[in-house]
């Protein structure tokens, strides 16, 4: 299948600078009882330095499957092709020794669930401390001070007593920024956020998406932000990735995806959050389930839940292509993009029947 | 959406559920003297943080736990009763469905098994016509007649949920407490499921009380709103008017925290999130239990508990100041605009006014 040349959205900032992270042509097959499934094709993104990327789709896309291919945290067994180029080295051609120097120092991830993403039997201070003295030679007393440092970075109060907790006395929103601050003692480059705000209320994601804000705009922490909401993308991120059953289906500025979204998957996904003007009425529901790896549909791999099919979409695959302007480029893998106008965000919402 | 005409299924009077307290310690006050009315086929949406008591009223609807001080009535009926049979009476009449579709079926139990479970507790013994029960009712929530003889392990997340409802409905309640009920699922399984509990309740005629933190499913399915806050209710009235109009901070905030699903030019500035947690119900501030976050309190409010008072008909707010903060626009807003313009580009869920 053909790869996109570039996988940038926008221009990099400075000439001659590539983007922080960059994902070429990633493939991943799993091995099952019932044989090798593929459970990402061809993903292809770019984070570029001091930017938020949003990772979107439903479970089962392969959202955390890229993060973790990323990292190269998949399972043993996974056989992996394509390129993640971080500052223009290839990580997965690297020895898998190399990966321990990078994780956690260039590259941090926020895991949805801090309770078990953090070690119970060990204080948040020891586990951020640990974390700075694995990858930098320095004493117990300035890792402490450091690790204090970051707590209070991170909005935790009193964060000379909280560094001695365990993480069952904190609350959840106070244990996923204990979770952010050790993600972030050793000034990671990119940090990659996966659901980091799915468990928590919403007066604790304010917070936290706040806080998430704040480090980009300070520290020019670049994020890749992994979320299945519409909403906390648009809060977060400049542009956004559209997955579909291990595939990138859309990729384009978050703005430009709420307001003309291209990949009919896309505009469902949005039209299916309830709203006030939906009351009353039918929410749209995108019929049908995600499907396995392994048993993806012929074709397109959203035709049979698509309401704008056509037979060729069922007998034919479609390679991502730029849909965009010169300006500002649009990816998305549908075979009617030229023709299909959807509805974004500010339109009137689709009925349940003509979709 | 017309107004209900008062006819009560559910009475909470003056209901408080306090836990523990023995051995010198305060005891948790869950629920802290509430009144509550859900008419019959109403939703009423209860939303609030975890930790506001919401579950802890939802269990009391059920009688699952005694009360403190109080009383529960379903149809006139006391919940809580010592007489055994007439208890049962009431308490068929209400069911409950719970978040995790997963968890609350027994999994070495076949779909039919435990959808026919409470009409075999009903009658004492199995009965020939339980399974045309179960069979229609499989088809009303939209599975399959044969999906009876599946285990939970071979169904989706929606399709169990579908059996809980299946379930929740078998013994032909009036009213259904929702816990959550869409909280774990998907954004497309969950539009599914919330026009299914649309369905539902205008073919059986149900009430329901539909606890959720999620703001836009409470705008989307509600006819009343009550917001709950450290075991005592903020603000009751009806959902378009709360969600556009909200006259408590705390439901400010609350609206406020949800994030905006729209392009970044016509998103306002994010107000400050809301600072801290919520406190310990077994330690509520004195006074209005709101005023340690709140950032309108004043000395009064550590004094003076507000009572919760009728501002508009129908609308309850528990604030001393109410009427005051109704004339100062929405938290945060910089500008003058319009009130339904500021209103409306606050969420993502009501950006073009009301329906």
């Amino acid at each position: 299948m053909a790869t996109e040349t570039s996988t940038e959205l926008r221009p990099a900032g400075a000439p001659g600078e590539g983007p922080l992270l960059e994902v070429r042509g990633l493939s991943v097959h799993l091995p099952t009882a019932a044989g090798e499934v593929q459970i990402l094709d061809d993903v292809s993104f770019s984070v570029g330095r001091g930017t938020t990327l949003g990772l979107i789709g439903e479970s089962g896309s392969g959202k955390s499957m890229t993060a973790l291919a990323i990292l190269r945290l998949l399972p043993r067994g996974a056989r992996v092709s394509g390129q993640v180029l971080l500052n223009g080295v290839d990580l997965l051609a690297q020895p898998l020794s190399a990966m321990s120097s990078i994780r956690g120092r260039r590259i941090s991830m926020v895991f949805q669930e801090p309770m078990s993403a953090l070690d119970p039997v060990f204080t948040i201070g020891q586990q951020i401390s640990q974390t700075l003295r694995a990858h930098h030679a320095c004493s117990r007393r300035a890792a402490r001070d450091a690790a204090i440092e970051m707590l209070a970075a991170v909005g935790i109060p009193d964060p000379a007593r909280r560094f001695h907790e365990y993480p069952h006395q904190l609350s959840g929103g106070m244990r996923q920024r204990a979770m952010i601050a050790m993600a972030l003692i050793c000034k990671p480059e990119l940090l990659i956020a996966d659901e980091p705000t799915t468990a928590v209320d919403i007066t604790t994601q304010a917070q936290l998406l706040a806080l998430l804000k704040e480090l980009n705009r300070d520290r020019r922490t670049s994020i890749l932000f992994i979320s299945h909401d519409i909403g906390v993308i648009a809060e977060m991120c400049q542009d956004v990735v559209v997955m579909y059953a291990g595939q990138v289906v859309e990729a384009c500025p978050t703005d430009e995806l709420l307001e003309h979204p291209r990949h009919p998957y896309s505009s469902g996904l949005m039209w299916a959050v309830p709203r006030i003007e939906s009351k009353g009425g039918e929410l749209f529901a995108i019929p049908g389930r995600v499907p396995l790896p392994g048993a993806l549909p012929s074709g397109c791999a959203f035709h049979p839940r698509c309401g704008h099919a056509r037979p060729s979409c069922a007998t034919h695959s479609q390679p991502l292509i730029d849909a965009g302007s010169p300006s500002q480029r649009h990816l998305v893998r549908c075979h009617r993009q030229e023709e299909l106008r959807l509805p974004g965000v500010l339109d009137k919402p689709p009925t349940a029947e003509t979709s | 959406m017309t107004d209900i005409a008062p006819d009560p299924i559910l009475e909470i009077r003056s209901l408080a559920v306090h836990f523990g307290g023995r051995r010198g310690r305060p005891p948790v006050r869950a629920v802290d003297g509430v009144d509550l009315n859900v008419n019959r086929r109403e939703t009423v949406g209860l939303i609030g943080e975890s930790g506001s008591g919401k579950s802890t009223l939802g269990r009391a609807a059920l009688g699952l736990v005694k009360p403190t001080a109080g009383r529960v009535l379903i149809g006139g009926e006391p919940v809580w009763e010592r007489r055994r049979r007439r208890q049962r009476d009431a308490r068929g009449r209400v069911q409950v469905i719970f978040q995790d579709p997963s968890e609350a079926l027994d999994p070495r139990m076949t779909v039919a098994a435990a959808i026919r479970e409470p009409l075999r507790i009903r009658d004492g013994r199995h009965r020939p016509e339980h399974d045309e029960i179960v069979e229609q009712l499989l088809v009303q929530v939209g599975l399959d007649p044969a999906h009876g003889s599946r285990r939970p392990h071979e169904l989706s997340g929606g399709q169990k949920q579908r059996v809980n409802i299946a379930r929740g409905l078998v013994l032909d309640p009036d009213l259904v407490v929702c816990d959550e009920v869409v909280s774990a699922l998907d954004v497309s399984v969950q539009a599914e499921i919330l026009n299914l509990f649309a369905r539902l309740k205008r073919e059986r005629e149900l009430a329901y009380l539909f606890i959720t933190h999620d703001l836009g499913v409470v705008t989307h399915v509600a006819d009343r709103v009550a917001v709950m806050y450290l075991g005592k209710l903020m603000e009751v009235g009806r959902a378009t008017e709360v969600i556009l109009r909200p006259r408590h901070p705390y439901t400010r905030a609350l609206i406020a925290a949800q994030p905006q699903a729209l392009p970044s030019s016509l998103r306002k500035p994010t107000p400050p999130p809301l600072v801290g947690d919520i406190p310990s119900p077994a330690a509520p501030p004195s006074g209005c239990r709101f005023r340690t976050r709140c950032q309108f309190s004043r000395d009064s409010c550590a004094r003076d508990e507000p009572a919760l008072r009728e501002l508009a008909p129908g609308h309850l707010v528990a604030c001393h100041f109410a009427e005051e903060l109704a004339s100062i626009e929405a938290v945060g807003d910089t500008d003058t605009s319009s009130p339904t313009a500021t209103r409306s580009d606050r969420s993502a869920y009501i950006h073009t006014g009301e329906s």
